[in-house]
């Protein structure tokens, strides 16, 4: 019926957790704190769970949730400043729709497919295609016409990159163009073909320096506002991916677990990018996840935070090119297999309320601000009437943000102490 | 707790809640039994480590993607086929929506904006959106069309041409996108590139209702497919869960989630399965 029934079936599994301990018929209670401003919200919730650390809860029990997480990593991470705790910020697995990531997937691609012998014109030429730039010379990357050009004229072709520079040497084509061309071919012959691991950053970082000089501040009246915003994350957690790639590669080396192969260096980049989103693997081990709520599906943590539980964030309004005329016909005639899409609804938004809520086995934390940055007035989100929540009296909160060793009621109610004493 | 929903039309069984039937049946075996399909990558890890704090076993799950099942299944027909992604499509529109000079472009840039090419983000995402809803079958795009039509109040409707224009718009486009595709094929290419991840699904199901012994062929020790997480059932999966669960040994289970999943699991339980699943076709009005 509602979140409360799923988090029994939580607690029918015998989890190493010590909320397994509490298992019982009762819901997960919820627990709401109000702040006035985005800011003060996370305050709330990293001193809350800055508090529970406090009193004995490993870090590890604890998940801030969040609808959107780019909204919410700033007033985050700033507030765990202020508390003296880290953060692994798991961010949104659209990493490798960024062009920064593809740019890196691509050149390394080219890389393994030249070690093992012939390249074919698709993988010599996608690196091209998502910015690749020359380190000295050009200070933009080829025009899709040109990439086009070769490609097209040499489709199906595999050779190595020495028949490649032939190739194009011998080619009929623009002198620019020629000399772009021989250019790149160039950078890739002289890229190790067995690389250690200062080589993966001696080769893989000046792709990324150049893309950021050439690609990133150019275009913005290009593309929207997110996307570039999205462009510009990519490229922080591209470069991030890197070292993390290098760091592993290296260990690897070291312990003989694999000898020097480009491939190796792709399938780590890559299971780096699905698996970690975040700083999980850095040695800060003691951090809090942030984690995007759907990303809690099927997990059973002990104490969850869900910060902004605001109408129209969470849930965030419905668009679609689709007329709502059409997409209300959609959802309210039985038409053989044909459902709105998780777009034109708000239950995707629910869906992922609902696994942050059922995620909780001790305690569910929910967050919101009542004052934009404008100083328009917050309206909770409709989700949070159908729960039954405790507020955290306002005199309370004040202390929990000066001072977050003193936990407040009812959240001391919820402590592993107080459970196995009972 | 659980709330099954399974009734005597359907041929697979519906739960809305946890996949909690996997953390009882994980266990360990020579070969996977259970084919597990998430949504998301994340998901997969989240069921490994629900099931490694229970210390239980799990080598009798597969995990795949949705349309790594698609593509396993057609790699059995002996004819490969891998779909085009976002960016591929986004690099196409422009020529199609442009030097093709159909009308039903106009009409479309009529609905999103002039010019079309300023507009190709749009364009995708209309054409994404409406072929999950109605996987660009014949049949369900026009009972989409009539009941558009019939709920309006006057013929004329700005609302009513704008969908019809924009389902005849994308559905051609998908259909030009695919010809693009194919022409651009060379031949030393081994799969065929298709215009999406639904094309190559709508193509496996197809291939399956015509051939039911390639499901055996690609999963020869699976007992039963398991889809959880999903906050939509798209068109073109239930088709292909009817088509599993009917025409091969394998039984079918839909994990459904706790907001989205009781209105779906209504549908399901007042609606049958469309002729010619996994057809793909183009919608015209006018």
């Amino acid at each position: 019926m509602n979140a409360r029934n799923g988090s029994q079936s939580d607690t029918e599994d015998v989890a190493s957790s010590e909320s397994a301990v509490a298992s019982d018929t009762a819901p997960t209670p919820t627990v709401e704190l109000v702040g006035r401003t985005r800011q003060e919200e996370a305050r709330l919730a990293v001193a809350t769970a800055a508090s529970l650390v406090e009193q004995g809860v490993s870090p590890s029990d604890i998940v801030i949730a969040t609808a959107d997480v780019d909204r919410y990593e700033d007033a985050l991470t700033r507030a765990t400043a202020r508390y003296g705790h880290t953060l692994a910020v798991w961010t949104p697995l659209q990493i490798k729709r960024t062009v920064p990531y593809e740019l890196i997937d691509a050149t390394l691609r080219l890389l393994v497919e030249r070690a093992q012998g012939a390249v074919n014109i698709q993988t010599l030429t996608e690196p091209l295609f998502v910015g690749w730039v020359p380190v000295t010379g050009r200070s933009e990357p080829l025009a899709p016409a040109i990439i086009n050009e070769i490609g097209r004229g040499h489709a199906g072709t595999d050779q190595p990159i020495d028949e490649w520079q032939a190739t194009i040497a011998a080619g009929d084509i623009e002198h620019g163009a020629k000399q772009d061309w021989m250019a790149y071919l160039n950078w890739i012959a002289a890229q190790p073909d067995a690389p250690t691991s200062k080589e993966i950053t001696e080769t893989l970082n000046p792709v990324l320096e150049r893309y950021d000089e050439a690609c990133l501040p150019e275009k913005p009246g290009q593309r929207a506002v997110s996307e570039l915003a999205a462009t510009l994350r990519g490229f922080e957690r591209t470069t991030e991916l890197v070292r993390m790639t290098r760091q592993r590669y290296t260990r690897w080396l070291a312990t003989s677990r694999t000898d020097k192969q480009w491939g190796v260096v792709r399938n780590l980049f890559e299971s780096f990018a699905t698996t970690v989103p975040g700083k999980r693997e850095l040695p800060t081990a003691a951090a809090i996840d942030v984690k995007e709520a759907n990303d809690l599906w099927a997990l059973s943590v002990p104490y969850v935070i869900a910060t902004g539980l605001v109408a129209e964030e969470w849930p965030t309004t419905p668009v679609s090119p689709v007329p709502s005329a059409a997409r209300s016909v959609v959802e309210t005639t039985d038409i053989d297999g044909v459902r709105p899409h998780s777009a034109w609804t708000t239950a995707r938004d629910h869906d992922q309320f609902e696994v942050a809520s059922n995620a909780a086995t001790k305690v569910f934390v929910a967050t919101r601000h009542t004052t934009a940055a404008n100083g328009v007035e917050k309206r909770p989100s409709p989700f949070l009437e159908h729960v039954e929540t405790t507020r955290v009296p306002k005199a309370a909160q004040q202390r929990l943000i000066t001072e977050p060793s003193a936990i407040p009621e009812p959240l001391s109610d919820y402590l592993p102490m107080e459970t196995d004493n009972e | 707790m659980q709330h099954e929903v399974t009734t005597s039309t359907l041929p697979f069984r519906v739960s809305v809640g946890e996949p909690d039937s996997l953390w009882a049946d994980a266990s360990r075996t020579a070969q996977p039994t259970t084919l597990i399909v998430t949504p998301v990558q994340l998901h997969q890890r989240n069921i490994e480590t629900r099931l490694r704090e229970q210390t239980r076993p799990m080598s009798s799950l597969m995990f795949r993607r949705l349309r790594g099942v698609a593509e396993e299944l057609l790699k059995e027909t002996g004819e490969p086929a891998i779909a085009a992604d976002r960016v591929d499509r986004l690099a196409y529109l422009p020529d199609i929506l442009v030097e093709s000079q159909r009308p039903v472009y106009d009409r479309l840039a009529a609905v999103i904006g002039q010019p079309l090419s300023q507009h190709v983000e749009t364009v995708e995402r209309a054409r994404g959106e409406l072929e999950l809803v109605t996987g660009f079958h014949p049949q369900r795009m026009e009972q989409v069309a009539d009941a558009v039509r019939s709920n309006a109040q006057r013929v004329s409707d700005p609302a009513t041409i704008d969908t019809l224009d924009l389902l005849a718009g994308v559905s051609q486009l998908h259909d030009d996108l695919a010809d693009n595709l194919t022409t651009d094929t060379t031949a030393e290419q081994t799969a065929s590139h298709l215009a999406s991840e639904t094309a190559v699904l709508t193509r496996a199901i197809r291939e399956l209702t015509a051939n039911p012994d390639i499901w055996a062929a690609a999963y020869p020790s699976i007992e039963q497919l398991v889809v959880a997480g999903a906050s939509m059932l798209t068109a073109p999966l239930e088709d292909l869960l009817r088509v599993v669960a009917t025409r091969t040994d394998t039984e079918v289970q839909l994990y459904l989630r706790t907001a989205s999943g009781p209105a779906i699991a209504d549908h399901l339980t007042q609606t049958i399965a469309v002729d010619a699943p996994g057809t793909q076709g183009v919608f015209s009005w006018r």
